[in-house]
Parts: C-alpha cells; sequence; structure tokens
C-alpha cells in the first residue's frame, strides 16, 4: 500500500505539473491546483445552478429525488471528457513511462496508481458535482443520518466507473495520435463531439423540462431502465438501500478492477505499441510533391499548426465552431429568434445589424494571430534564416486568420440574410463589418504578440490560454466590438441603420489599414530583435 | 563568401563577440572553435541573419546581411545545434515547406529529397510526424533541408553531435563535394580531430575574440589542434602558436586534409 500510495502521489504531481502553467516545478503544481480548484469552482457553479432550479421545479409534485438520478449524469459526462484528455497524454504517453517500467514494481500497481492519479482528477469533479445537488435535494427533501456518508461514498464510486471509462478513451485517443495526422483527426473529433454535446443539450433541455414538468415518472421510469445506476445513488442516498449501495459498487468497482488489470496485463505491450506505431515507417510519394509559391506555404504552414496543435485549434476554433453551427440553425429555422426581432426594433437597427454584430463579437475569438509568434517557440530560427521578408511571414499569418474568420463568416453571413430576408445593404453589411472586425482584431492580436513575445514557454497551454497577448487581445476585440456597437447606434436614428453601420464598417476598414502599415513597419522591426 | 568585419554583439551588459573579424573562401571548408560561451553560437547566427549585432558588417557572397537580407539568406543554409522543427508536420511536409520557401523547382526537388534522405536513411521515415523522430533523425531532417537548397555557404552550428557513425561520414563527404563545386562551409565544433582532419582553415575563438585563424597546417604546425587550442586556453593573452600568426583565412581555397 505504502507503494501504490507514493506512486499515485508521484503520479499525481506529474499530472498536475502536465497542466500546470508556470515555468518552474514548483508554481507548475501550485497553478495546476489553482487551475483544478478552478475547475471544481465551475462545477460546483453548474451543479448548483440546475440543482436548485430542478429540485425547485420538481418538489411541487414530490420530484425532488430526480436531482439526484440527474446530476450525475451529468458528472460522469464532464468526468470522462476531461479525464479521457488526462488519461490519453498521461497514462499512456508519460514520458515516465520507460523509468517506471524499468523498476521493480508490479505492472498492476503501476496500472493502478496512474488510474487512481487520473481517479483523484475525476473524484474532486464528482464531489463538486454530486455535493451541490444533494444540498439542493436537502432544502425540499428529508435527508436521513447516512445521507451524506452514502453521497460521499456515492461520489468515490462514480468516479471509479468514470475513470474506467476515462482509461478506455484514453486508450483510443492515444491510438488514433499515432497514426498520420492523428493529432488533427483527435482535435476535429473532440471539437465535433464538443458542438455535438453543447447543441445537443440546448436542444434537447427544452423538451426534458417540459417532460420533467408535465410527466417525471417516464423520466423517472426512464432512468431506472437505461441508466440503472444513477437510480441507485437516490435509492442508496435517500432510502439507505443496502442493496441499491451494493449493486452501485459492482457496476462502478468492477469495471473499474478490469480496466486496471487489463491495463496492467498489456500495458508493456501499450506501451511499446504506442512507440511502434510512433516509429512505424510511412510511405511517401514524392511524386504528388506540389509546388507553391513562398507565400502559400508559409499559410499552409500555420494552417498545418492550428490543426496540429489541439490546445490552439481548441481554443481559438470554438468561436468558428459557433458560428458555423449558427449558420446550419439559421438555415434549418429559417428565421431568428422571436427576441432578435423585439430587440431590434427597440434600439432601431434590422435583426440582419444585430446578426452582423453577434458575428462580430464570436469573431473576436477566432484571433490566431495573438499567440502565433510565441507558438514559434525556438523554431523561430527556421523563417528568421529564410530568404523571406519579415512582412511576408507576419503577413501570412494575418492571411490564416483572415481565411479562418471568412470560412465562418461567409456561410453565417447568407444563413442571416435569409432568416432576417436582408435587403442587399444589409447582406453586404453581414459580411463586411464582420470582416473588417475580424481583419483588425487580427492585427492587433499580431501586435500584440509583437510586443509580449514569450518564445521560451514550457508548453503551448501557457501561450494559448495564458499570454498577455492573447488576453489582451480578446478583450481588446469585445472592446472594439461594443464601440462599434455604440458608434452604430448613435448614428442609427439620424442616418438609418445601415448606413450608420456602414460608415462604421468604413472607418474599421481604414483602422485596418492602419494596423497594417504598422505592422509593415514597426513591427518588421521589432521582429528582427526576437531571438 | 563569408566576410565579417570589426563584428561586436551585446546581451545587456556582457559582450558575446567583440570585434571580430574572419573571412570564410569559397572552396574551403572552415572550422570554428572555441569553448562554450566563447562566442561561436553567437557569431553563426549573425551571419545566418537571425540574430541582430550592436556593430559590424557582414556579407554572404556580396550582399550585406543587414541591408540585403533576403538575397544573403538566399544562397545560405544554416542549420543550429539542437534543431527544433516543426513537430506538427511530418517530414516530408518540413522538405516540401522548405523547399517551396527556397523556390526549388519541381523538377529537381523530388530527385534532390530522395538523394539526400535515402543517404541519410530517413526515406523510410519523411511520412511520419516530426514530434515522432528522435534527435538524431531531427539533426538529419535539417541537415537534409540544409542540403537541398544546394546553398553557396552552409553554416552548421556542432553539426556531429548526435549524428551515427555513417551519416557523419557521409556528411563529411558533402561538405567536401560543397566547397569543391566552390561554395563554402563554416562549422563549429568541439571534436577537434575532426576539424583538424576535414577542415581547410581553423578560426579559434576564445571571450568573444578572434584569436588566431588561418589555414589548418599554419595554425596546427607540427603539434595538435588539441594542443594548440588547450594551450591557447591557458595564455591569457591569447598568444597564436608557433608556425602561424593571427590572420584572416587566405583567399581561395585551402588544400585539405582529406576527411
Amino acid at each position: 500500500m505504502t507503494l501504490l500510495w507514493t506512486l499515485t502521489r508521484v503520479q499525481l504531481r506529474g499530472l498536475l505539473t502536465s497542466i500546470g502553467a508556470r515555468n518552474t516545478r514548483k508554481s507548475k503544481v501550485r497553478s495546476a491546483w489553482l487551475i483544478l480548484a478552478l475547475f471544481g469552482a465551475l462545477a460546483v457553479y453548474i451543479s448548483s445552478v440546475y440543482s436548485f432550479a430542478l429540485a425547485a421545479m420538481l418538489a411541487p409534485t414530490g420530484n425532488a429525488d430526480l436531482v439526484l438520478m440527474l446530476m450525475p449524469a451529468l458528472g460522469l459526462i464532464f468526468a470522462v471528457l476531461m479525464g479521457s484528455q488526462a488519461a490519453g497524454m498521461f497514462v499512456f504517453a508519460g514520458r515516465d513511462n520507460d523509468l517506471l517500467l524499468a523498476l521493480p514494481i508490479s505492472r498492476l500497481t503501476l496500472a493502478l496508481a496512474k488510474l487512481a492519479a487520473v481517479g483523484i482528477e475525476n473524484l474532486l469533479l464528482m464531489a463538486c458535482m454530486l455535493l451541490p445537488a444533494g444540498l439542493a435535494y436537502s432544502m425540499h427533501g428529508v435527508t436521513p443520518g447516512w445521507f451524506w456518508p452514502v453521497l460521499i461514498l456515492d461520489a468515490v464510486l462514480l468516479a471509479l466507473l468514470a475513470t474506467a471509462a476515462s482509461v478506455l478513451f484514453g486508450l483510443g485517443i492515444s491510438v488514433i495520435r499515432n497514426l498520420r495526422q492523428g493529432t488533427t483527426i483527435v482535435n476535429v473529433a473532440g471539437m465535433v463531439l464538443l458542438l455535438a454535446l453543447v447543441g445537443g443539450s440546448a436542444v434537447a433541455q427544452v423538451p426534458l423540462m417540459e417532460r420533467l414538468t408535465s410527466n417525471p415518472g417516464s423520466v423517472r421510469a426512464g432512468v431506472r431502465t437505461w441508466l440503472a445506476p444513477l437510480a441507485w445513488v437516490r435509492d442508496g442516498a435517500i432510502d439507505g438501500s443496502p442493496g441499491a449501495i451494493a449493486l452501485l459498487g459492482l457496476a462502478t468497482v468492477v469495471p473499474f478492477a478490469a480496466v486496471a488489470w487489463l491495463v496492467g496485463r498489456a500495458f508493456v505491450a501499450l506501451v511499446s505499441g504506442a512507440s511502434a506505431r510512433r516509429g512505424t515507417a510511412v510511405r511517401v510519394d514524392l511524386d504528388a510533391l506540389r509546388t507553391r509559391s513562398p507565400f502559400a506555404a508559409l499559410v499552409r504552414r500555420e494552417a498545418k499548426r492550428f490543426f496540429g496543435t489541439s490546445i490552439y485549434f481548441l481554443n481559438t476554433g470554438i468561436g468558428l465552431a459557433f458560428l458555423l453551427v449558427g449558420a446550419g440553425y439559421l438555415l434549418v429555422v429559417r428565421s431568428l429568434p422571436n427576441e432578435w426581432w423585439t430587440v431590434a426594433s427597440v434600439i432601431a437597427v434590422t435583426p440582419a445589424t444585430l446578426a452582423a454584430l453577434a458575428a462580430s463579437g464570436m469573431l473576436t475569438t477566432v484571433t490566431t494571430t495573438a499567440p502565433s509568434i510565441s507558438l514559434e517557440g525556438q523554431r523561430l530560427w527556421i523563417v528568421k534564416s529564410a530568404p523571406l521578408a519579415t512582412s511576408t511571414i507576419l503577413g501570412a499569418k494575418l492571411a490564416f486568420n483572415v481565411l479562418l474568420m471568412a470560412v465562418g463568416i461567409v456561410p453565417f453571413a447568407i444563413a442571416a440574410a435569409i432568416a432576417t430576408r436582408a435587403g442587399i445593404a444589409d447582406a453586404l453589411l453581414l459580411v463586411a463589418l464582420p470582416l473588417a472586425v475580424g481583419v483588425l482584431v487580427a492585427e492587433l492580436g499580431l501586435i500584440y504578440n509583437l510586443v509580449w513575445t514569450n518564445l521560451n514557454a514550457a508548453n503551448d497551454t501557457i501561450i494559448v490560454k495564458q499570454s498577455a497577448a492573447v488576453v489582451v487581445t480578446l478583450f481588446s476585440g469585445m472592446a472594439l466590438v461594443l464601440l462599434a456597437a455604440v458608434a452604430g447606434l448613435a448614428m442609427a436614428r439620424p442616418l438609418g441603420a445601415s448606413a450608420a453601420f456602414g460608415l462604421v464598417t468604413g472607418v474599421l476598414a481604414l483602422l485596418a489599414l492602419g494596423g497594417w502599415t504598422l505592422i509593415r513597419t514597426w513591427g518588421v522591426r521589432r521582429f528582427a530583435t526576437l531571438l | 563568401m563569408l566576410t565579417i568585419t570589426h563584428l561586436t554583439k551585446h546581451y545587456g551588459d556582457k559582450t558575446a563577440v567583440a570585434d571580430l573579424s574572419l573571412t570564410v573562401p569559397p572552396g574551403a571548408i572552415t572550422g570554428f572553435i572555441g569553448r562554450n560561451g566563447a562566442g561561436k553560437t553567437t557569431t553563426l547566427r549573425s551571419a545566418a541573419g537571425i540574430l541582430d549585432f550592436d556593430a559590424g558588417v557582414i556579407t554572404i557572397d556580396g550582399h550585406d546581411v543587414r541591408t540585403d537580407p533576403v538575397s544573403a539568406k538566399r544562397v545560405t543554409a544554416f542549420l543550429p545545434d539542437n534543431p527544433d522543427l516543426y513537430e506538427f508536420m511530418s517530414g516530408l511536409d518540413y522538405l516540401s515547406f522548405i523547399a517551396d520557401i527556397y523556390g526549388i523547382p519541381a523538377t529537381s526537388r523530388r530527385s534532390l529529397i530522395e538523394r539526400y534522405a535515402t543517404a541519410y536513411g530517413i526515406d523510410g521515415d519523411l511520412g511520419s510526424s516530426v514530434g515522432s523522430y528522435s534527435h538524431g533523425m531531427k539533426q538529419k531532417l535539417a541537415l537534409v533541408s540544409a542540403l537541398i537548397r544546394t546553398p553557396r555557404l552552409l553554416m552548421l552550428d556542432e553539426p556531429f553531435v548526435g549524428l551515427d557513425p555513417v551519416a557523419a561520414h557521409r556528411l563529411k563527404g558533402d561538405l567536401r563535394s560543397l566547397c569543391d563545386a566552390g561554395g563554402a562551409v563554416l562549422f563549429s565544433t568541439h571534436i577537434l580531430e575532426v576539424a583538424q582532419a576535414l577542415c581547410d582553415n581553423i578560426a579559434i575563438i576564445s571571450a568573444g575574440r578572434l584569436v588566431v585563424s588561418g589555414p589548418t597546417s599554419s595554425v596546427v604546425g607540427d603539434s595538435s589542434l588539441e594542443k594548440v587550442f588547450l594551450d591557447l586556453q591557458g595564455d591569457s593573452a591569447g598568444a597564436a602558436p608557433p608556425g602561424a600568426t593571427p590572420q584572416p583565412a587566405q583567399e581561395g581555397p585551402q588544400p585539405g586534409a582529406s576527411a
């Protein structure tokens, strides 16, 4: 047990260090605990909001206990999503695998230690989801003496189940990553899954709420039939049913034990297999080599970095994904929500103008330029030693960002024009205003990254999520959209909404021209001092 | 080919290179020797156009690195000591990227990549992600990416570190071939035996200053490069060894021992 606990502590430290965001080991662990605490706080917040609202809604019909069936489901989904990422990168692709396998430790102990580290992370999440649900229930129902101890036990058991699922998913992620273009596949699949979850929950939320209100018994029956372990959570905590607790124990401990045994037995093969797959020769067809201009090659390089770097893709691509999902929604529904029409008429703008402003706001999160120079890191020597004008290098970064934005703007503009029955002026505005905002924000991102460059970050996460350039660009973009909205609204009554925002777009375009001039002059001089 | 005149570079209060003047003639391999922190990497990076410098003039094939950097870099290939490459690309993607940047035509691109990738034993790995490469494979990929450009000036920082014996032997042959075709090579190394056997000229730097440069035979004399180097490190005045005086390398190819 001592050995297992020692290994688990080391593995947990390693897991925290891999997500920590500072450059020294101690500060990395501290920052990782902070990140975990923030996740926990977010989980508590989400759980509290949903739990208390659900409990209050269900209490009049005597169904407040359904909170203890539904919130564990949400907790499991979150835990599996987060745990899969940790398992894929840490359990199977951990850099300490060679060292650990060389030590006189049984494979099972090693597997248990790795799984336990992921399990502790999942336990934190499950506890943060379940305990607020328990509190919400307690305000409407009786909580016997065993309620809280059983609920805590339930959190531990569900964490085991989530860990088993996470490790299996993580294994899948690890295998796919080692394929050709594997990282890109994982990134795109992850984005699609995330969008499906967000979109699906948005679509399913209303019918579920209606069903909970009108026929909670059917939801209860459905959970007992198809998701029995969630019903056992409720039965064990509220009724104190030993049978429910035992069944939940079986349903969670057995899969965990099975996965631990499987990983222990196959760990060497799994790790060796991953190494072998990485080292497997992949045939290339030299005849298929294409030639490109240097500028096109630079833009392609930006694209490969974007799709090939998970945190970069997910962080800067999510806004684009939402734009595309929005476009799809508008094309299907062919109308904006009624509230949009109301707000538009109150503030004397067209719904198309509102949609253009919304798209502009979304685009401020799609700034690939803000971390792009820092992400070059110590590889900056490649382009700096190449026969390329600096303005070409910087221009390619800008061009890729604008291209990416255009991929979102064009479909959204078409869909919004149809949904709002926009005239020619508004239809043009739907493209021009977000594009002008996008170009200017992309330039700001590049300028800020030239000012605050970090070529020595410990990992890409620090650059993409926490660098000064990224944070300032995000807030600058929001401020820009707000200013554009205020300026347009101020001029809307005398000039008309389309003319007013057309003028705003023109000003933004002029500012963008100025931004490019600044990049071509000061930016080029600044770039020469880097590295 | 490469002319460095009065190069000076400071990092804050520290002077990394002080008033260094060096000429690398075409047709010759010049070895650049010095202790850690002596200023070799700073000099090479300044010449490659990666590092801005405080004073001096550097020209490559007549092009000033500061005022006409694109022309200077077009004829140059530089390899750092620990080549960080794009891990999100495959080996072939990276070579194709370099070929696009340097405008290598389609007609010759395929044959150059095939020739050098096969020679250095990475032809079977070009389809894999650079992130999966070992240090030696990255080193080889970086070398291949430099050689396919057929540069007039090849500058390498510690090129033999991490190379297996077969690849190291191949590299020596390629460096000699490049010089025989009229190009020039400047490389830094700590492996003095290789430098003595391979280089036509030797330049020794200490504490940011060039202490001796000249034909290898003159610098080494009847001694060994190792002894010369160690003697120079022990001599605070940095006096030249007997048989060689501190002088710029002579123009024109210097007869060099074969590798």
